[in-house]
């Protein structure tokens, strides 16, 4: 039982600080979305201890906490490749940015059509969350 | 006389953005922006050659985005009233005079509204939709019932508010705005009008991710009474 609950005030603090950073518009909601969905995911499995124990002697695992810390250490994996997707296009933007900025600074040699168009290996996505 | 500045964001919208931007220039005493976002057709080209200015976004940023770099347009050159239009055809510019008409007379946002006119929508959309108006209602303390609508006039007041912070996120962009009006004590009218079936493009997103957005937005909704005003 005293795990229980030092899961659920771990689980508290996780919800409190994520709202007050979003609360400050130092995270976007997107993001907070999935640090909440993580906080209620590590609560509710720490609050059904038997199912996962029953789940884990499904797979064959010998120990409940062993399946917890693998979907744990997969949720992180995930995350973290999540963060390397956005961080990319962030890095392909910042170059275009840096492109359309030096062409807004530059004299044109010829007449200036000035359609501006993304280049061609950006694919223009529908409107993403930022 | 008041400087009035009609913002319409587009992306791809190169079959209706000129037909668009005459109608607007017909109805309206009015400078009109089009805030191309990142289009890939000649939306820009054609939306300069019909006589409106264009900025374009060197990538594609939302429709909030686009009304964000509208309303710093708007500021930066010292309008007074900035009316959204929707590039695709389904405002009728000669509602958007409606919006301007009550922005004359104080209010500092007006929203068109499209359900005074048997503007039918199905099932779980529109419990989404009642909910997000009620919501918006009780923060602007007046009857909102299309808290989604892009139909929008804006005061010089509201502004130099949006200015500062505009929530730019799918489905963020109007309600989250409506929300931070209400809490910054802006006067917010709704104005029935009838909106055209969409002239050309596509709708702006698919089942599953309007409900992923849905539930951002019941985020937001639930933090907004929390965060301090910009």
């Amino acid at each position: 039982m005293k795990l229980e609950f030092f899961i659920l005030g771990l689980a508290v603090l996780n919800f409190i600080v994520v709202i007050d950073v979003v609360r400050r518009r130092r995270m976007h909601e997107h993001f907070a979305m999935l640090w909440l969905l993580l906080g209620f995911g590590g609560l509710a499995l720490a609050m059904l201890r038997p199912a996962v124990d029953r789940l884990s002697s499904l797979l064959g695992i010998t120990y409940g906490t062993s399946l917890v810390f693998t979907l744990a250490i997969f949720f992180l994996m995930m995350f973290s490749m999540y963060l390397t997707i956005r961080v990319s296009k962030l890095e392909t933007q910042i170059e275009q940015l840096a492109e359309h900025v030096a062409f807004l600074e530059s004299e044109p040699l010829r007449r200036d059509r000035s359609v501006t168009k993304p280049p061609d290996e950006y694919e223009a996505t529908d409107d993403d969350d930022h | 006389m008041s400087a009035t500045l009609v913002m319409i964001p587009a992306l791809n919208e190169e079959a209706t953005i000129a037909e668009v931007i005459r109608s607007a220039q017909r109805w309206l005493d009015a400078d009109v922006l089009v805030i191309d976002d990142g289009s890939t057709d000649h939306t820009a080209r054609i939306a300069r050659a019909a006589g409106a200015h264009v900025i374009s976004h060197p990538f594609n940023l939302g429709v909030g985005a686009a009304i964000r770099t509208g309303i710093r347009f708007a500021v930066r050159s010292d309008y007074d009233i900035a009316v959204q239009l929707d590039a695709d055809g389904q405002h009728p510019a000669e509602f958007a005079t409606r919006l301007v008409e009550q922005v004359h007379n104080g209010a500092d946002l007006a929203v068109g509204s499209r359900f005074e006119d048997g503007y039918q929508v199905g099932g779980i959309r529109r419990l989404a939709m009642r909910g997000l108006a009620s919501v918006a209602s009780r923060s602007t303390g007046t009857t909102i019932t299309d808290a989604t609508s892009g139909f929008r006039a804006f005061s010089r007041k509201a502004l130099d508010l949006f200015a500062k912070v505009y929530p730019s996120a799918y489905l963020s962009d109007t309600v989250e705005a409506l929300l931070m009006a209400g809490q910054a004590d802006l006067k917010v009218v709704e104005v029935p009008v009838s909106m055209l079936e969409r002239q050309g493009g596509a709708p702006s997103a698919g089942s599953f991710k309007s409900a992923i957005y849905l539930l951002r937005l019941y985020l937001v909704i639930f933090i907004s009474p929390l965060r301090p005003l910009p």
